[in-house]
């Protein structure tokens, strides 16, 4: 409460520059600077537009990306596959086992292919 | 349809999953390096760095439940002889379960009921060795206050089957998993331990898929790298010339960014292919650094197209703090069958604007 009967006195001052303006009025002193600023014209203590808006809130997205959970392949890069043709590797086609004394679609190791000769994965 | 958690830290961000409760002592961070990852390029790590530690943790909520399967990389560095805890369940209260401790002086791993070396339940049947990563599976099945069943695997090995009472409160259940330093203590020997943590799932035991042990799953991050086939938001902070880029920072950060307000609007990425062998994948998640542009209400909802399908998750409700958001996909909805690698190698992910 003590702080609002200050900014009364405050107006008060106002008044005092009014009672300057009219002694410039009079031409006695004909090289009076008034106050600069508000208090020089006539005074306007606040004004607002009151605008109800709906605002653009914006989304932001700063990173991410598709995190996967997978379980690595147990098959050897280098496992032998047969396509009905040939052999190859890196493909999907079957794996081939060696179950002597021939070559199998099934099994449980599969032939990999050691640069010049094949094996069988550990 | 039952997995229920998955992070791999491999935003870089330790921020991306669980929350921390930060003791003295204990430093949390995720690192590329001092471990080397198990998977990915991070992990989590939770360093011993005084002489006197207090209780420093990640918790991971994943909703109440009876029966879960928990599977986390550990890798322990501990550079004293005392056997310490280095992961908890705890129920819907906060109050724990029962927890796993690593002994070096035997290399063994031990259940105990309750939080501490007080009630041993279950001895691990074999050591394991130091500063190796090894992949634990833990299930944890509540039945009533005095039975239950706890199993723990290590590399796919069966180590501890308990069958009896693994719950120390009255709650029957379990809620959040907790990884770290869980006792405090005084020991100047320790300074320098380390637990490390990678590939943390949690599946409970419902539908078809990952309903069980989750196994020797790896979990990577696969970054933006091409526009999509929709680019409707505009890009804000650091202009690096296209929306992907924006998006592809690790760690993330809201210093580049794309934005939108409309309603609708949808940024979709094209993302790096899988460069490993892979045998299956259990899961696939959008992973969102997002965050609203003031504090008035927004969401994002995760969207991912695989082929001509476009499977936009629940919107997520998004605040004026950047947070992580995401949405996971246990099946390609294109197909509704499990993922396959030419599907996520062919998926769009991004957001919409809701």
């Amino acid at each position: 409460m003590t702080d609002r009967q200050v900014g009364s006195e405050g107006l008060n001052v106002d008044l005092a520059v009014a009672v300057e303006r009219r002694l410039a009025g009079g031409g006695i002193q004909i090289d009076f600077s008034p106050p600069s600023g508000p208090l020089a014209g006539n005074q306007l203590a606040g004004l607002g537009l009151n605008l109800d808006v709906v605002p653009t809130a914006q989304r932001r997205l700063g990173g991410g990306g598709l995190m996967v959970d997978y379980i690595p392949s147990t098959i050897p890069l280098n496992a032998v596959r047969w396509s009905n043709v040939a052999f190859e590797a890196g493909t999907s086609s079957p794996l081939v086992y060696w179950i002597s004394p021939a070559f199998q679609v099934s099994g449980t190791k599969p032939v990999v292919w050691l640069t010049d000769h094949f094996g069988v994965a550990s | 349809m039952t997995r229920l958690l998955t992070t791999g830290y491999e935003t870089g961000d330790v921020a991306e999953a669980g929350a921390l409760v930060q003791g003295t002592g204990v430093v949390v961070s995720v690192v590329n390096t001092a471990p080397t990852p198990r998977a990915g390029a991070y992990c989590l790590k939770t360093t011993v760095n005084a002489t006197t530690w207090t209780i420093t943790t990640k918790g991971f909520n994943f909703g109440l439940k009876t029966e879960v399967w928990v599977r986390f990389a550990f890798l322990a560095h501990q550079l004293s002889s005392v056997e310490y805890m280095f992961a908890q369940m705890a129920d819907s209260a906060g109050g724990a379960q029962c927890c796993l401790t690593f002994n070096p002086t035997d290399g063994l791993i031990r259940l105990y009921r309750g939080t501490g070396t007080t009630t041993l339940l279950a001895t691990a049947s074999a050591s394991v060795a130091q500063d190796t990563w090894m992949v634990i599976d833990w299930r944890t099945q509540t039945l009533t206050t005095t039975t239950g069943a706890s199993e723990v695997w290590v590399n796919g090995n069966r180590l501890i089957n308990f069958s009896g009472d693994n719950t120390n409160t009255a709650n029957v259940n379990v809620q959040t998993l907790l990884l770290g330093f869980l006792s405090g203590a005084t020991n100047a020997g320790a300074n320098g331990s380390y637990w490390a943590y990678d590939d943390i799932a949690v599946n409970d035991t419902a539908g078809t898929l990952n309903n069980g042990r989750a196994g020797d799953g790896r979990v990577i991050l696969l970054l933006p790298n091409g526009a999509g086939s929709s680019t409707q938001f505009a890009r804000g902070g650091t202009d690096t010339g296209a929306n992907y880029s924006q998006v592809s920072e690790v760690p993330p950060s809201m210093a580049q960014y794309n934005a939108s307000a409309v309603v609708g609007n949808r940024d979709l990425y094209a993302h790096q292919d899988l460069a490993v062998a892979v045998q299956a994948i259990n899961s696939v998640e959008v992973v969102a650094l997002a965050m609203n542009s003031d504090a008035g209400g927004g969401n994002l909802a995760p969207t991912l197209k695989s082929g001509a399908t476009v499977a936009e998750a629940t919107a997520v409700g998004l605040t004026s703090t950047a947070v992580y958001v995401g949405a996971r996909w246990e099946t390609d909805p294109a197909t509704t069958a499990a993922w396959t690698v030419a599907g996520v190698n062919a998926l769009e992910a991004g957001v919409t604007v809701r």
